[in-house]
């Protein structure tokens, strides 16, 4: 396996007195795509939130990049190279889709910002088209997109997918796993949160199951697709 | 129509005054989602630093206004960071604190100024004349600058980068953060903005209108109603009811009486609201903001 990029030893998440994560070990290599299948509530989005920092991290360590991170702010992380496609998109609704896609170039220079806009719209030219739309008009599926696309405009090191797939109509869906090909073909981490893990799966190379907030099994994509089955999370 | 022309120059000049107010207010309840109780105070106080430079330091009214602007965004920025910043999402500590500052503001120019309306002289003067119509250059300035400063909130909002985090924090604080942007360097920044305006409007029109150590709270209230009437968090909104509320206080004054100006002012808005409750641009209510 190549470096690890991201270190997760011992994550405990806490909402008031209710465990959502329990000491959970997780690691991603950089340029890797890693899966975390689990049915609702099993904390997966609990998990990304606390390596964007959203969540604060009530014990255990957090490591990226070489930097221990689990006490540093949202915005720092971002900063360091993390960026999020959250649970339910949360693109900027009022803003256009290319005012999204700048803001997430925030932190850039004005000259790499506009570059990496210019590749983004030759990537996705279903965005491009509708670039001077507002976000909050757009399909769910076009949303992901824009979703994703703000997340890459800082071309960071560690993409969190919280889950990319959820209430999408097969066509957004494949338009889905076309986008996260191409980031996974920029050597970009990935790390992929799913209930409906089949697309998933598909992407990543190993994977992590999660129930009621504890590691439940870690492995091979292969392994965990049969875990999975067998416990009917597809 | 002479009348009818001075009447409009009139009104506009109400609906400049009130737009730049609402455009403060909407900005700092937009993106910080503070209800500044304070904003009627900084528009006193920008009126008494104009009124300072001009008549006790005696320095022309430009400089006045610029030190209005500056003084009051300055201040502002001040009060954002170290005040309202430690208990931002806590509306209620808000709320408390913006009207605190309000009465500091006021009892400040008080024991400065005294409570006598201050006698504002060295604004503009002089009067344009055509045919029968008179027109105060003064109207046409307040008019033109509130006119500018609307353009330049416009451009700043939504042509350059500071502009777009602007408006990706009001949409969504989170994730906006998530981006990398620091609230805590934007807010100080977003609230300096808002109560310059106020400081702006202030050192413009109290020459020609009045001054005293409370008047602030009048102009917040119709600017408020603007806000309200235009739809809550709808910048677009908040000038245009605000340009209407003016012109409708300006006509009736004119054609009916003075005194019946708030009566119908105060109806209409109650009407439009009970018949759109969201105002003339806006998505959402107060109630689910």
């Amino acid at each position: 396996m190549a470096e690890s990029l991201l270190t997760i030893e011992g994550l405990c998440v806490r909402y008031g007195g209710i465990e959502a994560v329990r000491s959970l070990d997780m690691e991603v290599a950089t340029g890797e795509t890693v899966v975390i299948v689990g049915a609702n509530g099993a904390g997966k989005s609990s998990v990304m939130n606390a390596v964007m920092g959203m969540v604060p991290t009530a014990e255990g360590r957090m490591t990226f990049d070489g930097r221990e991170v689990t006490s540093m702010s949202t915005a720092d992380r971002a900063k360091l190279g993390i960026r999020i496609s959250p649970e339910g998109r949360r693109v900027f609704a009022n803003l256009t889709i290319e005012e999204n896609i700048l803001a997430g170039g925030y932190t850039m220079g004005a000259k790499d910002r506009e570059a990496s806009v210019a590749w983004l719209f030759d990537t996705f030219p279903l965005l491009s088209k509708r670039r001077t739309a507002r976000a909050g008009t757009l399909s769910g599926g076009q949303q992901q997109l824009v979703a994703i696309a703000r997340a890459l405009t800082a071309r960071p090191k560690l993409l969190l997918l919280d889950e990319p797939f959820l209430g999408l109509s097969p066509v957004a869906i494949g338009d889905t796993s076309a986008a996260i090909s191409v980031v996974q073909a920029q050597g970009m981490a990935v790390l992929i949160s799913e209930q409906m893990a089949r697309p998933a799966l598909k992407l990543a190379s190993r994977g992590y199951v999660l129930r009621a907030g504890a590691l439940r099994r870690s492995g091979d994509v292969a392994e965990i697709r049969e875990l999975a089955l067998s416990e009917d999370y597809l | 129509m002479g009348e009818f022309i001075q009447t409009t120059i009139g009104g506009l000049t109400l609906g400049a005054q009130y737009a730049l107010m609402a455009l403060g207010f909407s900005l700092a309840f937009g993106i910080l989602r503070v209800i500044n109780f304070a904003h009627g105070a900084f528009y006193v106080v920008g009126g008494y630093l104009a009124y300072w430079i001009t008549n006790e330091v005696g320095l022309p009214y430009v400089l006045g206004v610029i030190v209005a602007v500056l003084g009051t965004a300055a201040i502002g920025y001040v009060f954002e960071l170290f005040v309202i910043e430690r208990r931002i999402d806590d509306h209620l500590a808000t709320i408390v604190m913006t009207l605190g500052a309000s009465l500091i503001g006021g009892a400040a120019m008080l024991s400065l100024f005294g409570a006598q309306a201050a006698q504002f002289e060295g604004g503009l003067t002089g009067t344009f004349r055509f045919g029968g119509v008179f027109v105060p250059h003064a109207r046409v300035m307040i008019i033109a600058v509130a006119g500018l400063a609307i353009a330049a909130v416009y451009l700043l909002l939504y042509k350059t980068q500071v502009g777009n985090a602007l408006r990706a924090l009001t949409d969504d604080r989170e994730m906006a953060v998530a981006m990398g942007m620091r609230p805590k360097v934007l807010f100080p920044m977003a609230f300096a903005i808002a109560t310059g305006l106020a400081g702006l409007t202030g050192a413009l029109v109290t020459p020609q209108f009045s001054l005293a150590p409370f008047v602030g709270e009048h102009v917040l209230m119709i600017s408020f109603l603007a806000v309200i009437l235009g739809g809550l968090g709808s910048l677009p909104g908040a000038v245009i009811a605000s340009v209407l509320v003016g012109l409708v206080e300006a006509f009736v004054g004119t054609y009916v009486g003075g005194s019946w100006a708030p009566l119908i002012l105060f109806t209409g808005i109650l009407v439009l609201l009970v018949a759109r409750p969201s105002g003339l641009l806006g998505h959402r209510t107060i109630i689910d903001a």
